[in-house]
């Protein structure tokens, strides 16, 4: 834990020497707040059917949709991004060298980017509790489990990306494929019913459609975990799944770099 | 050319060979990368390709406490042995031990006793402070917290930057980041300390003060068992008790510095004087104690430079001075002509050729 936190301190002492871009990072937040709001009350009365076991308040699924895509989008590239630059420049070559676990590091490297986005997503909601979106406090909890699973899910598919980067030193289209298809069958902007029939079985495999009816199901409309939990199951399938391949992948790729010589080449 | 392995491992130097056990042990050690092929290539067979050899049946031992060179030309595979060596590329076959534990199979214990410097100054964070990149690489090595603050202050010391410890590595000098680079290795009071190329980017004066520094600081106050990979011959006879020469993946020799120094070196001397004609000059060739003398520049500004090829060694030098000396000949000058890594290694191959025709 203590490599860890120490990963996590130097990227946030990285993060704070670039004071501009910290500023932009939390700036843009409340920038894109205010058109949500003033758009989603806008379109309220078109979406209230199709979000009716959703919370209800479109506004409050807009919020939970992006906040969620924050963390999505955090966990697919984070890993692959710190992989690469890490060959590129040889600090992956020199914390391989320590006697760090694996594991451990890609926790470390991972551990600032999610960090940061918690601060964001939670900015977001407080921004959006202040204009009257609705919130069950009592299922904080679930939530907090369910962000956990849809971030295992995530995170698993960007070491899977790092792997690639790792022995070809490109994610292909894997990263970016993946944030296209949840973005537009996972939910975040509109309900998975609106979608038509035959795409719409597509979001079935997609772990952010579990992930994000199970949260604004508990957090907008405080249902209890017995109403959530078939959402639930299949997401935690969908993170162990996920998980047990990502690390396999990335042993492999490992494995390989080390047989190729390439964990480093800059 | 093939080298036989008897042939090198009659190269060993057994005059310094300890008593102790070898920390690195060194035996059959062979790597060879795929060679990238062209997309023509690559369509005409999917499969296949051909592969160069990085390292060839490599053997060595190196004992506690030793500065040991390993020199080649790039190439030559003095990083692929160290890569090896820090477990970050795996060996075909072969094996090589670090304090008792396999590379392959003891992973983890290996980089518990041994670091590689990496010399890539980028890998540092030059956003942050030396400290704070310390701090970070002291977790890493499993220090506590507190452990970690009283090492880092110790290691900026040793490596003199104690006082620039507060400011960003963005400000430093490349001889200030390599010797941070030092200090990060050397948080973990590792057993053996891998060196490749650390005075590459350095100006000739930084280099010299940072061989001292390596010399002085690491081996001596330290302790540490160090491999210095270079292409620098004159670094390595500076520098080293022990010296491997390595040539196209081939560990071609493995001896006392001294002792290559003495086998590899010419007899030959530079000397700036005056009156080149001189009867003593003649007499000294005259006599056989200088095989060959060559006017290599004439009168500049009264003294000409001349290229003695002395007989008798140090000793025959000695006598050749002596004689220039006591004959009233103004000597500014009288050096040993330096031997370039090529004519190491062309030297050395010429020599285990004879040894493998003698055997």
């Amino acid at each position: 834990m203590l490599r860890v936190m120490a990963l996590l301190r130097a990227s946030w002492l990285t993060a704070t020497s670039y004071r501009l871009g910290l500023v932009f990072s939390l700036g843009g937040l409340v920038a894109t707040f205010i058109p949500l709001y003033f758009i989603a009350s806008t379109l309220q009365p078109l979406v209230a059917n199709s979000i009716q076991d959703e919370g209800r308040q479109y506004f409050g699924f807009l919020v939970l949709g992006m906040g969620t895509m924050f963390f999505v989008m955090t966990a697919v590239h984070s890993l692959a991004q710190a992989v690469g630059s890490g060959i590129g420049n040889g600090t992956l070559e020199a914390m391989l060298a320590t006697p760090s676990r694996v594991p451990t590091l890609l926790g470390g490297m991972i551990a600032y980017p999610l960090a940061w986005t918690a601060v964001r997503f939670a900015l977001l909601v407080m921004l959006a509790l202040g204009v009257g979106m609705p919130f069950a406090w009592q299922r904080l909890p679930a939530a907090f489990g369910i962000i956990t699973l849809i971030i295992v899910a995530y995170v698993s598919v960007g070491l899977i990306g790092a792997a690639l980067v790792l022995a070809f030193r490109t994610a292909g289209p894997l990263l970016t494929g993946t944030l296209t298809i949840s973005t537009l069958l996972g939910g975040v902007y509109y309900s998975t019913s609106v979608i038509p029939s035959w795409i719409q079985s597509l979001s079935a495999v997609v772990p952010l459609t579990y992930g994000l009816r199970a949260l604004r199901r508990t957090l907008l409309s405080g249902a209890s975990l017995e109403v959530v939990g078939r959402d639930i199951m299949v997401l935690a399938l969908f993170a162990t799944g996920l998980a047990v391949m990502a690390s396999w992948a990335f042993a492999g790729a490992l494995r390989y770099a080390r047989r190729t010589g390439t964990l480093a080449q800059y | 050319m093939s080298m036989a392995p008897v042939a090198l491992m009659a190269n060993v130097d057994t005059t310094l060979q300890k008593t102790t056990d070898p920390v690195v042990r060194v035996q059959g050690l062979s790597k060879s990368f795929a060679v990238r092929r062209s997309w023509g290539e690559m369509l005409r067979a999917l499969r296949g390709g051909s592969s160069v050899y990085a390292l060839r049946d490599v053997t060595c031992d190196i004992y506690p406490g030793e500065f040991f060179g390993l020199l080649g030309q790039n190439g030559a595979g003095k990083t692929t042995l160290f890569k090896i060596l820090a477990t970050l590329i795996t060996p075909d076959t072969g094996t090589a031990q670090v304090a008792g534990y396999d590379v392959t199979r003891h992973a983890a214990e290996v980089r518990q006793v041994l670091t590689p410097v990496i010399a890539n100054e980028r890998s540092l964070n030059w956003r942050l402070s030396a400290y704070e990149n310390l701090r970070l690489y002291a977790a890493l090595h499993g220090l506590s917290p507190s452990a970690g603050e009283s090492r880092i202050t110790e290691m900026l010391e040793v490596v003199q930057l104690v006082d620039v410890g507060e400011k960003t590595v963005g400000a430093f000098s490349s001889g200030m980041k390599q010797r941070l680079l030092i200090a990060r290795a050397l948080l973990a009071r590792p057993e053996v300390l891998l060196l490749d190329e650390p005075t590459r980017s350095l100006d000739p004066i930084s280099a010299r003060t940072f061989r001292r520094f390596l010399r002085e600081e690491i081996v001596q106050r330290l302790g540490c068992t160090v491999m210095l990979a270079t292409h620098d011959a004159d670094e390595v006879f500076e520098l080293c008790d022990r010296v491997g020469v390595l040539h196209q993946g081939r560990l071609l020799t493995v001896e006392g510095t001294e002792q290559l120094v003495n086998r590899v070196s010419e007899p030959r001397y530079q000397v700036w004087l005056k009156s080149p004609r001189h009867p003593a000059l003649a007499e000294l060739v005259r006599d056989q104690h200088v095989a060959h003398m060559t006017v290599l520049a004439g009168d500049i500004e009264g003294w000409s430079r001349v290229e003695l090829e002395i007989r008798g060694g140090v000793d025959g030098a000695a006598f050749v001075l002596t004689t220039l000396h006591h004959a009233a000949i103004e000597v500014a000058r009288f050096e040993r002509v330096a031997v370039s890594l090529a004519d190491v290694i062309e030297r050395v191959v010429s020599s285990l050729g004879h040894e493998e025709h003698g055997n």
